[in-house]
């Protein structure tokens, strides 16, 4: 994985990254359910699977049950391939945050403009886990400001440690959510809701949507190896992610969604906030102030 | 948690415990019922296995000397191989693969 | 905000087809109407034909618990007939029973964890399943539908090699039992997932006349092996029961029970090998034909299972009956559910071990 901060220059190299991170994103996936599959014990598809998946999609019939379903899914594509391309292009990440948090509003106005009540359900619970989500994500990118000045993401030379690292916690307790794994895939919880928002798509649309939810998951981790900024820690910080990610979704049973309101505004917002405080200079000038008092005092 | 961490984790080292099937075939059990065959000279078409058949699976024409199964409708209970006065009836190990035409057995004596 | 979800017929988390119309209301279910009836296949017609062929058709009823369905089936024909039946057949058939009553547990118990979302712990008890499915192809040459039984006996004796295998699987099945039971019992997420959730109290489940582990894990200490049938009175049999009656100790009283059938059939194989080979089928002669009628009990892994079959002698029969465990435990869900998440019906189905195929027959 190429370093986003060193190549901003250039522009013919995002072009190229973005166009790659379909291929990207898909091997991703494949990774993730080969990985996914080991650790059950089971052989697991090729790292390939992803995009046979894909293509079988693109050669079903695609039923449409509202025409809007349509737009709502390529938006949320189109989103996520923005989001991604800003990052590329080293701009500017609240406007990446918002982004996201566009495609996913997409997604529910998807599910919303159906009369599933599956795809219904799904919406609602989609829309509580941007809820639970976004707030951490903007907090963290907050944070992000406080110690570095600039949102843009070219503008974060060197690492962000060791004053971001309760940012850093919060983003991984929620990156779960986002992922869509245990405990917390309740949006997309097939033996409650079949597919949640995504349960009316089908064929060509659902494929569409499948890619989307790879630059998602790509997105996510890429913002993640912002926090470092040793080239191989970052490869490091991205693999570990998934690979401690995909641990935990084979190490507990999904909750329901009181628990991830419970969970992700009662310790993970909390721990974001912190992470806003120490990285800000006047928590820092505080610090400086009492160890000065305490040095003087003692 | 913890056990299914550890559990998780001492996983990826481990040999799967799926196979790739079809590449790898299953290997089946000593004296399975998998699929049923017939020792084609050794039968009379006497007809008693036709009549023991619970799932009517196998067609027996004394004039035609014609033995016939329908290998997709048999349910491999084996009552026919106990009836057969010739021990001609038997079952082969390996279960019947999947296929895309449905075919029957046939034996012309 | 009042919505009515309709669950089923097909529904990623239902195994077999069947309907339930949930009124929600938010997120909380308030109310259920249930129905069943998609998977009859008219058994019970088929079943008026020849006595010795209606055998291999009722295993035909459900895969799961088949060798039940033709050990209930014979047993009565058997009483019909007034046969007594040779004492080593006696021995493999509570053997088959048994082992048919791991693979069951062993299957919901992994249904659970995919009920709740739990994939890997899923993927492990099938995988140990396997361990008893491959035991049971090895003694009856079938996977599924074992053509074990016959009026008279059992068609396949257990012999030295069979008996040794058959210990080999169970003690490295008693062991991995004891890693998932770790899991099921202990863990966090599935505790806080289960426990206080769908309860039956005991009135409702005396009164809705459960069966088998659900019955049992409100309290009712209802076992119909206590009535003494094969030879479940020599193997020391005790029901298990609990006391909760919520989803977790549905799952208790299984996992339990386990344990209790790993004990019984290894005693069964040592009864093999010490009392040595012997008879395994009565001879019928072709004249000897059943004439009345009989029902029996036999407790199937979901609980007590009826049969009853009417002869009048001709071979063909003229009536089988089935009343199958589910049929009278999936009403209890009317009761269990109202007030639980909808997140939470799925799991309470799994705890139910709702078998269609054999209720819709
Ligand atoms: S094995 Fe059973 S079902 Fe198959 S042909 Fe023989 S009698 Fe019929
Ligand atoms: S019972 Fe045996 S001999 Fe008679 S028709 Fe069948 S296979 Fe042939």
């Amino acid at each position: 994985m190429s370093c986003p901060m060193s190549i901003c220059a250039s522009a013919a190299l995002p072009a190229i990254l973005l166009l790659l991170s379909p291929l990207f994103g898909g091997l991703l996936a494949g990774v993730d359910r080969k990985l996914t599959a080991r650790m059950q014990n089971r052989k697991g598809p090729p790292l390939t699977q992803p995009f046979w998946d894909i293509f079988k999609l693109l050669g079903k019939q695609s039923m449409v049950s509202n025409p809007a379903q349509i737009l709502f899914a390529i938006g949320y594509l189109g989103f996520m391939i923005l989001a991604l391309g800003v990052f590329f292009w080293g701009g500017d990440l609240l406007a990446i945050v918002f982004l996201t948090t566009f495609a996913s509003v997409c997604l529910v106005l998807g599910a919303f403009s159906v009369r599933s009540p599956y795809a219904y359900i799904g919406g609602q619970r989609e829309l509580l886990q941007l809820a639970s989500f976004e707030p951490v994500l903007i907090a963290a990118v907050a944070a992000i400001y406080l110690k570095t000045n600039t949102f843009l993401v070219s503008g974060i030379h060197g690492g962000l440690m060791p004053y971001l690292i309760p940012s850093l916690l919060a983003l991984w307790m929620v990156l779960p959510i986002k992922m869509r794994k245990s405990p917390f895939d309740i949006a997309t919880a097939h033996q409650e809701v079949v597919k949640g928002p995504f349960t009316e798509y089908s064929g060509a649309y659902y494929a569409v949507i499948l890619v989307g939810e790879w630059l998602e998951l790509l997105l996510v981790l890429l913002i993640i190896t912002l926090f470092v900024a040793n080239p191989w820690l970052k490869v490091l910080i991205f693999v570990g992610s998934l690979v401690g990610e995909l641990l935990l979704d084979n190490a507990c049973a999904r909750l329901n969604w009181k628990w991830l309101l419970r969970y992700s505004w009662a310790i993970a917002l909390p721990m974001a906030v912190i992470g806003i405080m120490v990285s800000s200079d006047v928590f820092r000038a505080l610090i400086n102030a009492l160890s000065a008092y305490i040095y003087i005092g003692g | 948690m913890l056990t299914m961490l550890k559990n998780a984790i001492l996983n990826l080292v481990k040999p799967s415990a799926t196979i790739n099937y079809p590449f790898t075939p299953i290997p089946s059990a000593k004296e399975a019922r998998g699929a049923l065959k017939i020792d084609g000279p050794l039968c009379i078409f006497c007809g008693l296995c036709s009549k023991a058949c619970p799932a009517q699976a196998i067609q027996v024409s004394r004039a035609d000397k014609h033995w016939e199964v329908d290998p997709y409708q048999c349910v491999n209970c084996g009552a026919c191989v106990d009836v057969c006065p010739k021990k001609c009836l038997g079952f082969e190990e390996k279960y019947t693969a999947a296929a895309q035409k449905k075919s029957n057995v046939e034996f012309n004596g | 905000m009042k919505t009515v979800i309709p669950f089923g017929p097909q529904h990623p988390v239902l195994p077999e087809p069947f309907h339930v119309k949930l009124h929600m209301e938010g997120e909380t279910i308030e109310g259920l109407d249930l129905q069943v009836g998609y998977c009859h296949r008219g058994l019970e017609r088929i079943f008026q034909t020849d006595y010795k062929k209606v055998t291999f058709l009722i295993e035909r009823i459900c895969g799961i618990c088949s060798f039940l369905h033709t050990l209930g089936y014979v047993r009565a024909v058997e009483e019909i007939m007034e046969l007594t039946v040779p004492r080593r057949a006696l021995i493999i058939r509570t053997i088959m029973a048994e082992l048919e009553r791991i693979h069951s547990h062993l299957l919901i118990i992994g249904l659970y964890g995919d009920a709740l979302g739990y994939e890997n712990y899923f993927m492990q008890s099938w995988r140990d399943r396997e361990l008893v499915m491959e035991l049971l192809e090895y003694i009856s040459g079938n996977r599924v539908n074992y053509a074990m039984n016959q009026v008279g006996g059992v068609r396949r004796d257990l012999d030295e090699d069979r008996v040794k295998a058959a210990h080999k699987a169970i003690d490295e099945l008693e062991k991995r039992t004891g890693d998932i039971s770790k899991v099921l019992l202990n863990d966090v997420s599935i505790k806080l997932r289960t426990q206080g959730i769908a309860k039956l109290s005991k009135e409702d489940a005396i009164a809705l006349g459960t069966v088998g582990p659900v019955a049992r894990a409100s309290g009712v200490a209802y076992d119909v092996r206590n009535t003494g049938y094969l030879i479940y009175p020599e193997l020391n049999f005790k029901p298990i029961w609990e006391t909760a009656g919520d989803n977790y100790a549905r799952m208790q009283v299984r996992i339990r029970e386990l344990f209790e059938s790993y004990r019984m059939v290894r005693e069964a194989l040592k009864l093999l090998e010490t009392e040595g080979s012997g008879e395994i089928m009565l001879a019928i002669k072709p004249n000897q034909r059943p004439n009345g009628q009989a029902f029996v009990r036999t407790e199937a892994p979901r609980g007590e299972c009826f049969h009853y079959v009417k002869a009048n002698g001709t071979p063909d029969l003229e009536r089988v009956r089935v009343r199958t465990p589910t049929y009278a435990n999936i009403y209890a869900l009317t009761k269990m559910l109202p007030g639980a998440d909808l997140a939470d019906l799925p799991v309470a189905v799994v705890t139910i071990d709702p078998c269609l195929s054999c209720t819709d027959r």
